[in-house]
């Protein structure tokens, strides 16, 4: 490796370091986690319900938003990102939109009373499951893999397992518990370990005395 | 020591290093480098950023800040957002220029050192 190359792969390593310390409060995992909890609460009560489903994810939402707001930034500061990975984050984006389009497709092919082509059902199968859960495992690697955030493949697995149909083999409720609480548990962890290494007051006392 | 003198033995140990004296001098300081590498990577920062990154106190920040400042390689921008101060600093084309040249020379040192 050159001196030149060294130097970049210096900066780029800070770069890297610098986009995912904004990772390290748990945030995420804790917003992902509930909303697999949500589902898993959705179908505890039954009937399936989109629209319930959706308020139950409204503490998930809350928890990112209160959160990123209250809790990280005045802790961590703020950063403008630059260009290379601003189109890191749009490319993550498209593909977690594909995602949901996929998902959404499915569901509402499931809750339509038309004639299914056939191929749906081959999804449903066996193999369907397997492709299932390659398809959400993949589409959270990608991501992972843009992002530089390599909890996003633990998350991803837990996810594709989550969301992969096996209620012939136990119920949907407990495995989305128990998923949830999977990714839950270490998002608590991180953010317990984040608000401990950067107090509030040592910043906001700082702050105080540079203005 | 006077000036002088302090400066031709910094030019002396700069010889021994083979490091040029026309390096430059705003970012030849590993505080204002490691400054310069983190606004470099980013499109802008705030303070409260620079302070838990750089693991400095707020004084001596505030002082490399001023001197990367003089030097037009950063821009600081103070506002408010809320009741909150913000001071958002970003580097200007200057600096970032000054830094690619400052690392070449620096990738020279390297090369030309013996074994």
């Amino acid at each position: 490796m050159t001196e030149q190359t060294k130097i970049d792969h210096l900066l780029k390593t800070i770069e890297k370091k610098t986009f995912i310390s904004f990772f390290q409060d748990g945030i995420l995992d804790i917003f992902l986690g509930l909303i697999m909890l949500a589902c898993a609460v959705n179908a505890y009560i039954g009937d399936n319900n989109d629209n319930r489903l959706i308020w139950l994810m409204a503490p998930a939402v809350a928890v990112w938003v209160v959160g990123k707001y209250f809790l990280t930034l005045p802790r961590m500061g703020y950063i403008k990102v630059n260009a290379e990975r601003k189109l890191k984050i749009v490319k993550a984006v498209i593909v977690m939109a594909s995602l949901v389009l996929v998902g959404v497709f499915f569901a509402v092919m499931e809750g339509s009373h038309v004639q299914l082509p056939g191929w749906i059902d081959w999804v449903k199968s066996y193999g369907g499951r397997v492709l299932n859960f390659l398809f959400i495992f993949g589409v959270f690697s990608v991501i992972a893999s843009l992002l530089d955030l390599n909890r996003l493949y633990y998350i991803g697995f837990l996810y594709a397992v989550g969301l992969t149909p096996t209620s012939m083999w136990f119920p949907n409720t407990v495995k989305f518990s128990l998923v949830g609480s999977l990714i839950v548990i270490p998002g608590v962890f991180l953010m317990v370990r984040f608000l401990k290494q950067h107090p509030l007051g040592k910043v906001e006392k700082l702050e105080e005395v540079h203005r | 020591m006077n000036v002088n003198e302090s400066n031709r033995h910094e030019k002396d140990d700069l010889t021994v290093l083979s490091i040029s004296p026309d390096v430059d001098r705003a970012i030849h300081e590993p505080a204002r480098f490691n400054l310069m590498a983190q606004l470099y990577v980013v499109e802008s920062a705030d303070f409260t950023f620079l302070l838990n990154r750089m693991d400095m106190t707020q004084g001596n920040l505030s002082s490399h800040l001023g001197k990367l400042e003089n030097a037009g390689y950063i821009e600081v921008e103070k506002t408010f957002k809320g009741k909150r101060p913000l001071t958002i600093l970003k580097m200007t084309e200057k600096g970032r220029s000054a830094f690619r040249v400052y690392t070449k020379q620096m990738k020279e040192v390297f090369e030309k050192m013996p074994g």
